[in-house]
């Protein structure tokens, strides 16, 4: 089986580096990071990655801005986008939500809890906007 | 208006010169009288009397042991002392006691007495004012030093939701990493030593116990989003029982529930509430190391006494004789010190040392139960125990 594709949004360079490493070890998974909005929409759009980690809280242009703008691209509209969240803010999760986000987790975030997240992402079981 | 005079005087002469003077003098005196001290003194206390005239020299009681007498009973009416030509000093003692002033019999009689006893009148009048008016200065400031207090904590409220978010995005990134940190040495470095290990669980319960201070931060702040609905107490508080049940130890722990069947339902953001008890009962479960007895107590009670949040003051969250619906929390645990229970609501105050929290449990506590415009209180002896205690509006208030 092909190695699903992960797109990393985040602006952390070592929050990116480490996710990617935990990911990848696990064994499933190829992982791109982009360290901005703008950077991660280039990206989804070249690679079409099976899954997208976007990071809400970022400089510039913010993971909802993002998020918007991947849903109204033709190659990217239906990949799914986890939102990664160092704030637990209802009004985030709701515009999320509004925008077909399939799932929210908050910082910090454990190896195993994201890896199970995403294993039931991709198998198209949308586990709502709680973390895990 | 009447001008109501009582005379003590055992002279029936000087009673009718007396009031002959004092109806000539201006037609709106009425003059009562007595003819010896004891029923004098009966009907000063019977009044209201705008002023006494007592003649100083009386069988039995004096003068001075009237005024005495009224002095002990804080009976404070305009009282003159009138005296024999020659017996100034005794008037002047009399004046020391308390007496408004005094009249001696000579010639002068005629003509000063209805200027004395106005004037009596009249300063009788303004240190009434006075008192009035000091009584309601103080009032003043007490309520002053009381909003003061709220908008303190008004303002401590807001600055901890800007740190809140602030903080939760500084801290939870970095958090982020260092539990990333952690899963990647997890894997990499498997199987490793005992010591290695135990270091990596120290390090992920350290995030852990930091992020729940996050999250405490956050409860804090949110003072919006409520949700009331009629909700039944007593439900309440066995969720809340059932959920620290599940959390927490209860070894040699007695719970007793003396919660009232049928009462009035409140009205209450449920989770809110719950959170509430949860906070109180784990308290009272830390409180008893070696084990004790938790009373839940809930009742219906008219609140008769005027106290701190219940009367007719702005701002008073009950009025007095509402019906409320009053939830007890009663522990037999180690108590708190009078000096920490004045601090016991302050954010970030705690005693329980760096593991047991962030010290803002019973500040959430208090801020929701002001969300909900009731009142907590505490009672609490060192050695002995601690009560909360928790008064909410009934649905019907």
């Amino acid at each position: 089986m092909p190695k699903k594709t992960i797109l990393i949004i985040d602006d952390e360079e070592d929050l990116r580096k480490l996710l990617k490493m935990n990911l990848e070890s696990a064994g499933d998974f190829k992982v791109i990071t982009a360290a901005n909005g703008m950077e991660g929409i280039a990206w989804a759009q070249k690679i079409k990655p099976d899954l997208i980690l976007l990071d809400i809280l970022m400089p510039d242009m913010d993971g909802i801005e993002t998020l918007k703008i991947l849903r109204k691209d033709k190659d990217t509209f239906k990949v799914p986008v986890i939102m990664l969240t160092a704030l637990g803010y209802a009004p985030f999760k709701s515009r999320a939500l509004e925008l077909r986000a399939d799932g929210y987790i908050t910082k910090p975030i454990d190896a195993g809890e994201l890896k199970t997240k995403i294993d039931n992402v991709l198998k198209g079981f949308k586990g709502g906007l709680e973390n895990g | 208006m009447p001008i109501k005079i009582l005379l003590i005087e055992d002279n029936p002469d000087h009673i009718e010169i007396t009031k002959r003077i004092l109806q000539k003098a201006d037609k709106d005196y009425q003059v009562d009288f007595a003819m010896d001290s004891r029923e004098g003194l009966k009907k000063i206390f019977e009044g209201p009397y705008d002023a006494v005239l007592c003649d100083y020299r009386l069988a039995g009681l004096t003068a001075l042991d009237i005024l005495k007498e009224m002095n002990n009973k804080n009976k404070d009416t305009p009282f003159i002392v009138v005296t024999a030509l020659g017996n100034e000093k005794v008037a002047v003692d009399m004046m020391k006691e308390g007496a408004y002033d005094y009249i001696v019999k000579d010639v002068m009689y005629n003509d000063t007495l209805d200027m004395v006893i106005k004037n009596s009148i009249e300063r009788y009048s303004a240190k009434k004012e006075k008192e009035r008016l000091q009584k309601e200065v103080g009032e003043a400031y007490v309520k002053l030093k009381e909003t003061q207090g709220q908008l303190i904590q008004a303002e401590k409220l807001s600055a901890i939701g800007q740190l809140a978010s602030g903080v939760a995005h500084e801290v939870r990134n970095p958090l982020g990493i260092i539990l990333q940190a952690v899963n990647y040495l997890e894997k990499k470095i498997s199987p490793c030593g005992q010591d290695i290990s135990e270091t990596l669980v120290m390090l992920k319960n350290s995030v852990n116990r930091a992020d729940k201070i996050i999250n405490a931060l956050f409860d804090f702040s949110k003072a919006g989003g409520m949700e009331l609905n009629p909700e039944d107490v007593n439900s309440i508080l066995e969720v809340s029982l059932s959920l620290v049940r599940a959390k927490s130890k209860f070894e040699n722990i007695q719970v007793v529930m003396e919660t009232k069947k049928d009462i009035p339902m409140v009205l209450a953001d449920k989770n809110k509430l719950e959170q509430v008890f949860i906070n109180i009962l784990l308290n009272a479960i830390q409180a008893m190391p070696d084990g004790g007895k938790i009373t839940i107590r809930s009742y219906d009670k008219k609140l008769e006494e005027s106290r701190n949040g219940i009367g007719r003051r702005e701002g008073d969250c009950f009025k007095t004789g509402e019906w409320a619906v009053i939830v007890e929390i009663e522990d037999t645990g180690i108590g708190v010190s009078e000096e920490n229970l004045k601090k016991i609501f302050d954010p970030f105050f705690t005693t329980k040392g760096p593991a047991g929290g962030a010290g803002l449990g019973l500040s959430v506590t208090m801020n929701i139960i002001n969300m909900h415009r009731g009142l907590i209180n505490i009672e609490s002896y060192p050695g002995k125990g601690t009560k909360l205690i928790i008064t909410l509006h009934t649905v019907n208030s």
